[in-house]
């Protein structure tokens, strides 16, 4: 798939005009990330899948409407955002309250690979520990380190995109990155 | 990301995440499957296919019957509707309602006429009748007059309007006009009937010029019936209305001088046309009345 220099609004404008080539180049762009971002929120493979598929079809059936309002990314990760909670509020009640709890106390996060149990720090590689990291995270500050990092989203973005303030978004992201620097600094 | 946003970013981290982002894609499966990806990329095609070939049928599929006449057949209805409003306004403009006003009046009038031709009698002022009245109201004291023909005492249809002006004066027995009273207007009604039909006879082909001289007509005897209400208001007449009186047009009493004339009396023709003259001074009199 060659490279689309149009932005992502751009393709999705020509994609909703009736340009299927353009969703295949603005698909390509997000599709790594988006899927990233929910297996680490879920941390179910199957469920991520299943997600995942559900995002992009939302995302197809409102070409119709769609104008730029925001960023592409910014509207995309709201879709993800809403879907997330959505599915929490269906099957996971205790998964929901985590997202509405955030349990601020850094010495309750992982400690860093030498403070854990030998068998488990030899089974742990370098992506299971930050995923592990992750997994620890209140949901809130795991969505939006995921959000800032996969979606490469600023503060504003990733208020938009959970309906949240901006400077509630900042005091998350701080909490999450001290987190899971404390997590892993053995690698960093 | 950009030099002005203040968003909390830890490089080291950051590198560390990513490098374990890509790895965990290639090797725990952190990437969408690619039959996940075949169907979502189908799905997007099929969606934008559907809707080409909706907006292809909905240009290509016939519409209704109904719709496709609606346009025409409004245009039809408004245009036979502003036709049929412009001839309506033609047909009542006011030249045509006088014309069906006259044509309504004259319509009754051969009988009066017969009946006049058969009394063989003069001018027959059966009573002078109030200030204004209607043709259809002049008709009853016509038709009254008429089957009355040679009775001079008999009782007037309607009291007359007393010399003096004052209302409810007693009513007056008016025989011919002739002898009338000076105080009283010599039958103006009878006369103006008389004229009515002379008029016939002369301008049975004029309807519109009829309908508008009884018009005229009722405008003195109009007048006159408010000077009955305030006789002391009363201001001069110059045609002869100060009394009370009605008076006939100018057209109906030269007409009545001419039939006096015709039927001889000439000296009661001198005296209408002297009071012709004096209810019309400025009237310029034909030639065989100078």
């Amino acid at each position: 798939m060659g490279e689309d220099l149009r932005t992502d609004e751009g393709l999705m404008l020509a994609y909703r005009d009736g340009d299927a080539a353009a969703f295949e180049a603005l698909y390509a762009r997000h599709r790594t990330r988006l899927y990233r971002y929910l297996a680490h929120q879920c941390g179910d493979a199957r469920l991520a899948e299943e997600l995942y598929q559900d995002i992009w079809l939302r995302v197809i059936n409102a070409r119709a409407d769609y104008e730029v309002s925001a960023k592409f990314s910014t509207w995309l990760y709201r879709i993800a955002h809403h879907r997330l909670i959505d599915h929490y509020r269906r099957h996971a009640r205790e998964k929901l309250r985590e997202w509405e709890t955030e349990d601020e106390s850094i010495e309750d996060y992982p400690a860093p690979a030498s403070a854990t149990p030998p068998a488990e720090v030899e089974r742990l590689q370098l992506q299971d520990r930050i995923a592990s990291a992750l997994a620890e995270l209140p949901a809130a500050q795991r969505e939006a380190f995921l959000m800032a990092e996969e979606g490469g989203m600023t503060l504003e973005e990733i208020a938009n995109a959970t309906g949240t303030g901006r400077e509630t978004v900042k005091s998350r992201l701080r909490y999450a990155l001290g987190k899971l620097r404390h997590s892993l600094k053995d690698l960093l | 990301m950009t030099e002005h946003d203040d968003t909390p970013r830890d490089a080291a981290l950051t590198r560390r995440y990513r490098e374990a982002g890509n790895e965990s894609c290639d090797q725990a499966g952190m990437a969408p499957p690619p039959a996940l990806d075949a169907h979502i990329l189908a799905a997007a095609r099929a969606a934008v296919q559907s809707s080409a070939t909706e907006n292809r049928s909905q240009h290509a599929r016939p519409r209704a019957w109904w719709q496709r006449l609606s346009l025409p057949i409004g245009v039809m209805a408004t245009t036979l509707l502003a036709v049929m409003l412009s001839l309506t306004v033609q047909r009542h403009t006011p030249e045509t309602l006088e014309h069906e006003r006259a044509a309504a009046k004259v319509q009754p009038a051969p009988a009066t006429e017969r009946a006049v031709e058969a009394s063989a009698a003069p001018a027959v002022a059966p009573a002078a009748v109030p200030g204004a009245r209607n043709d259809s109201a002049q008709r009853p004291a016509e038709k009254k007059a008429v089957q009355q023909p040679v009775a001079p005492a008999a009782p007037a249809a309607f009291p007359a309007p007393a010399a003096s002006g004052v209302p409810g004066a007693a009513p007056s027995q008016t025989p011919a006009p002739a002898t009338a009273a000076p105080a009283i207007t010599p039958a103006p009604a009878a006369s103006s009937e008389t004229a009515t039909v002379s008029r016939l006879k002369a301008e049975s082909t004029n309807e519109a010029r009829a309908g508008s001289m009884a018009d005229r007509a009722q405008e003195p005897e109009a007048r006159a019936l408010q000077q009955k209400a305030a006789p002391a208001a009363a201001a001069p007449a110059p045609l002869g209305a100060a009394h009370g009186e009605a008076v006939p047009t100018a057209s109906a009493w030269l007409e009545e001088i001419r039939e006096l004339k015709r039927q001889g009396r000439d000296e009661a023709a001198a005296r209408r046309l002297a009071e012709f003259r004096k209810a019309y001074p400025g009237y310029a009199l034909p030639e065989d009345l100078k």
